[in-house]
């Protein structure tokens, strides 16, 4: 039976959980393609964070950490090979209905497609670049130095540009 | 189009198609178990844990009404496994409770769960090629002890003295024996974990790519 302690920390917990779960929801959606796998993730990721919750000092944003936590959690998340696998036409399917109308937007697309074709290191810093961490941030949470995230930046920006010119020509 | 551009439209796309989880749904989230690889690995660790356990009372006891000599040797062979085997079941259980992932940078918990990955398959691997051979050894010997009601060294002399093509498709068999669970074992363990490892991998060395 929870104890009163618990029953606090975990409505504590529930509320932070709902005010930032847009960060899970993004998480999820860079790196799983399948809406009932994001479900999976999303519910993996809150699980994880709850878990380590108790080491949570907030000496840090809540924001910071739990960004740690689902990235750590979806980077190395395990997909078991599922009953009927994901094939290209379920993808096109997915973004057939999600395909924008304005050009504008369907350029965004395009990019969007482009970021889920790098590997899971690589939507890790994209996401952290788009969330505006500055490098020395994005290098810690990393793991790696921030001279090495910037190079690493510039290499993802060539190979995003490589990668939508050949999604525009084959289209 | 610079990746700059992107977010807003990405923020957009999320508040637009992401369903908000209410405080009850994700209250319902905490009651679930995790489907992550750590804790299947973790479940299984403590499988084994179990079952060794479990087979120390039982080799005990199987040992305790084995009456004849050859019987309490194999018996103690097991023992012996199952009691090396029991601390290091141990060791990697502890393991998977220190990956913590809201502590490490993204770097360090892959190094981590490479590690334990690793170790767990590699330790599963001899496991089971330890437990397996001295099985196919000593059954060998007690169906001789068992006909004839021989002692252990004269049951090493029954095929020490058995015409050659008898001896060498006994010799044939625990080779093939051994091979085929070789590589059974190799090709299971590669099944459950094998693609998961190399992906570990490729991440690191991504990480590790001179800058």
């Amino acid at each position: 039976m929870p104890t009163k302690v618990t029953r606090v920390a975990e409505s504590e917990f529930i509320q932070l959980i709902q005010e930032h779960q847009r960060i899970i929801h993004k998480v999820c959606r860079m790196y799983v393609q399948r809406p009932d796998d994001r479900d999976d993730l999303f519910q993996e990721i809150t699980l994880q964070a709850w878990k380590s919750y108790p080491r949570f000092k907030g000496n840090a944003r809540f924001s910071t950490w739990l960004y740690r936590v689902a990235l750590n959690t979806a980077i190395t998340y395990y997909r078991k090979q599922k009953r009927n696998p994901i094939t290209h036409s379920d993808i096109t399917d997915y973004e057939i209905q999600e395909a924008p109308s304005d050009p504008t937007d369907a350029q965004f697309q395009l990019m969007y497609k482009a970021i889920g074709e790098l590997s899971e290191v690589d939507k890790a810093l994209v996401l952290l670049y788009l969330e505006d961490y500055p490098y020395d941030d994005i290098a810690q949470m990393m793991g790696i130095t921030a001279n090495h995230v910037a190079v690493k930046m510039n290499r993802i920006k060539t190979k995003l540009q490589t990668i939508t010119s050949q999604m525009r020509f084959n289209n | 189009m610079e990746l700059d551009e992107l977010k807003n439209y990405l923020n957009r796309q999320l508040e637009e198609q992401s369903p908000l989880q209410s405080s009850g749904e994700i209250s319902a989230i905490l009651r679930n178990k995790s489907i992550g690889i750590v804790h299947r690995i973790r479940k299984n660790l403590w499988i084994e844990f179990i079952i060794s356990l479990l087979a120390v009372v039982v080799i005990l006891y199987a040992k305790y009404l084995a009456g004849n000599y050859v019987m309490q040797i194999y018996f103690n062979i097991f023992l012996a496994i199952t009691l090396l085997f029991l601390p290091i079941f141990g060791w990697l259980i502890r393991s998977t409770y220190q990956l913590s992932p809201e502590l490490s940078s993204v770097k360090t918990n892959l190094t981590r769960l490479h590690l334990l990955i690793a170790r767990f398959t590699r330790f599963y691997f001899i496991f089971s090629m330890a437990i397996f051979l001295p099985v196919v050894f000593y059954s060998l010997i007690a169906a001789v002890y068992e006909r004839n009601n021989q002692s252990l060294m004269e049951s090493l002399q029954f095929y020490m003295h058995l015409p050659a093509v008898p001896l060498l498709l006994i010799g044939l068999y625990i080779l093939v024996f051994g091979i085929f669970l070789f590589f059974f074992a190799r090709w299971y363990i590669r099944l459950l974990y094998g693609k998961y490892l190399d992906k570990l991998k490729d991440l690191l060395m991504e990480l590790n790519t001179p800058e």
